[in-house]
């Protein structure tokens, strides 16, 4: 952090504190949210298959596995089924409903129980350093020795399919870059002098963790957030962009935080 | 340079004896091993146990995965379980008819990539710009699958220019009765490669454009034309590192796309495996595309030590 930074950010700084003076937190999470409407269209998108799913037993019109051999292969609009049936009968609408629930189940768990293992394998790596670090990363290196997509053929084709094993090769295949980045992180935040200071004042490694993890984990939620829109592909593709907006936000906030430990 | 490249071949042995063993646990985490399907249920003991002895069944784990790994490593990959054909046999006839189709497509999606970013990095803020920009988001968007049954909807069925179906007459393909095979199943695979690294190379190439050293060579006078060999050269290790992976990525991931155009290739050959529940294809298929993966990587490395001699630590 040298001087010049400190100076160039001071009046930034000043001038965000003076906007945001008198809000509370939420009402300027809700003001900065507003001011992008590609996010708030998102996020309603998202929430709106998010209560349809949840409430499907009501909104449902039909049993989803119930087939009828006379209502075979509709086009949307046949009376009774308004988006149709399939080959063998079943209402459309009741099975998209459902067959959500699957897909937000295998889309969010993976994600989540990556995060918990990924994050605390790459925070053990990080912190113990040496053998053990080695360990885990050459590991993590094998694993990104499998295209991706290989990986998770490799164990729902031996193991069989089903949602648990989805779910398994899922989350396998998410936990090398999650690994990765918190390694790096736990290093870098492991040589600041707040860290050295905790040890010599005799707090024990897991308390020491605990602070390592919470300035660490804004760059893990980053990644999440990166990971999810990778998954639907759905919104924008700028991860090959090198300078991404949500790198620049992670950037900026590791100098702040680099700015207040010192 | 050649100790580059030796330590670099070296540290992929460590890297392929881990696939391995993954491949090997996997396998050994299947329900049931290789002798509870050629042994009748009705069988005696000692029968069960003469053959498990003789496929060496009996052994403790680590020397089973000592034997297998040799095998494996002088290109004896067994047998198949459903066609008791050996699987070197099949692996590597699906593995050229998978090469057909990757290369062609990785060759096209990078060589209109490089064109897109560059075409939108000099144009950058015009609507040029965001067309090219909405093309590449597309293009990786939508998932390939879906554009391969569009594909073949649109110019198989309903206009019936081109085949939907399968790689024609055997042969390498150098007739039209070949090429018009490769064409639909090549632009699919190749639109992911062509959003990815166009994306790359515009930030790339707006990146490097920035830098102080292109200014000094524009003001000496160096053509248009120079500076730009400049930058690329300058944005190309990136750009390989991208398309190394995508290669890797058509020729293990082209299972979706193979299966809806029909193409005797690895990926349906592993689709196959798996619905016959076909282990030692299955594992064989995925070891050596694995080891394939490895290999492009250090081949990206090499050239991009090549290219950017600060790479070479």
């Amino acid at each position: 952090m040298s001087l010049q930074d400190t100076i160039a950010i001071r009046p930034v700084a000043e001038t965000l504190q003076r906007a945001q003076a008198g809000k509370s937190y939420w009402t300027r999470v809700r003001e900065r949210l507003l001011a992008d409407p590609v996010t708030v269209t998102v996020m309603a998108l998202l929430l709106g298959i998010i209560v349809m799913v949840v409430a499907a037993p009501l909104i449902a019109t039909h049993d989803p596995s119930a087939a009828s051999v006379f209502a075979r292969l509709k086009s949307p609009g046949y009376p009774g089924h308004w988006l149709g049936t399939d080959e063998v009968g079943r209402d459309l609408w009741s099975r998209i409903l459902y067959g959500g629930r699957l897909s937000l189940l295998c889309g969010v768990a993976p994600v989540a129980l990556a995060l918990a293992l990924g994050g605390s394998l790459g925070l053990l790596a990080g912190y113990r350093g040496g053998i053990v670090n080695s360990c885990i990363m050459r590991g993590m290196d094998v694993l990104y020795a499998f295209p991706s997509i290989l990986l998770a053929i490799a164990i729902c084709g031996m193991l069989g399919s089903g949602v648990g094993n989805t779910i398994l090769a899922l989350t396998v295949t998410f936990i090398p870059p999650i690994v990765r980045i918190s390694e790096t992180m736990t290093t870098q935040v492991r040589s600041f002098e707040f860290v050295e200071a905790a040890r010599a004042s005799g707090a024990r490694p897991l308390s020491i963790i605990r602070f390592l993890h919470t300035r660490r984990r804004r760059s893990a939620l980053h990644r999440r957030r990166i990971g999810r829109r990778q998954e639907c592909r759905a919104a924008r593709h700028d991860a090959a962009a090198p300078s991404s907006r949500y790198g620049d936000l992670g950037n900026y906030h590791h100098r702040r935080q680099g700015r207040d430990a010192a | 340079m050649w100790f580059f490249i030796a330590r670099r071949v070296l540290y992929a042995v460590p890297i392929l004896l881990g696939v391995s063993l993954v491949v090997f646990l996997l396998m050994k985490m299947v329900p049931g091993d290789a002798a509870d399907i050629l042994i009748p249920a009705e069988a005696p003991k000692e029968v069960a146990d003469m053959i498990r002895a003789r496929f060496g069944l009996d052994q403790p784990i680590h020397i089973q995965y000592l034997r297998w790994l040799q095998a494996m490593a002088s290109g004896d990959f067994g047998v198949s379980i459903f066609t008791n054909q050996p699987v070197a046999e099949e692996l590597f006839g699906a593995l050229a008819n998978t090469l057909k189709l990757a290369l062609p497509a990785a060759l096209l999606g990078c060589s209109l990539g490089v064109l897109l970013g560059v075409l939108a990095a000099s144009y950058s803020g015009t609507w040029l710009d965001k067309l090219f920009s909405a093309v590449a988001i597309t293009g990786v968007s939508l998932p390939h699958y879906w554009v391969g049954m569009v594909l073949v909807a649109a110019f198989a069925v309903v206009l019936n220019v081109l085949p939907g179906q399968g790689m024609g007459p055997e042969g390498f393909p150098w007739t039209w009765e070949h090429a018009k095979h490769l064409i639909l199943p090549v632009i699919t695979l190749s639109l992911i490669p062509m959003g990815v690294v166009s994306r790359l190379v515009r930030a790339n190439v707006l990146e490097i454009r920035s830098m102080e050293f292109v200014s000094a060579l524009a003001a000496k006078g160096l053509m248009g034309r120079r500076v730009l060999f400049h930058i690329m050269k300058n944005a190309a290790p990136s750009a390989l590192a991208l398309v190394g992976l995508q290669l890797g990525y058509l020729l293990a991931g082209s299972i979706l796309v193979e299966t809806v155009f029909n193409w005797p290739g690895s990926g349906s050959l592993m689709n196959l495996a798996i619905f016959r529940r076909d282990i030692p294809v299955l594992s064989a298929t995925i070891l050596v595309l694995a080891t394939i993966f490895v290999a492009i990587n250090i081949l990206v490395d090499v050239l991009q030590a090549l290219i950017d001699p600060r790479m070479r630590r």
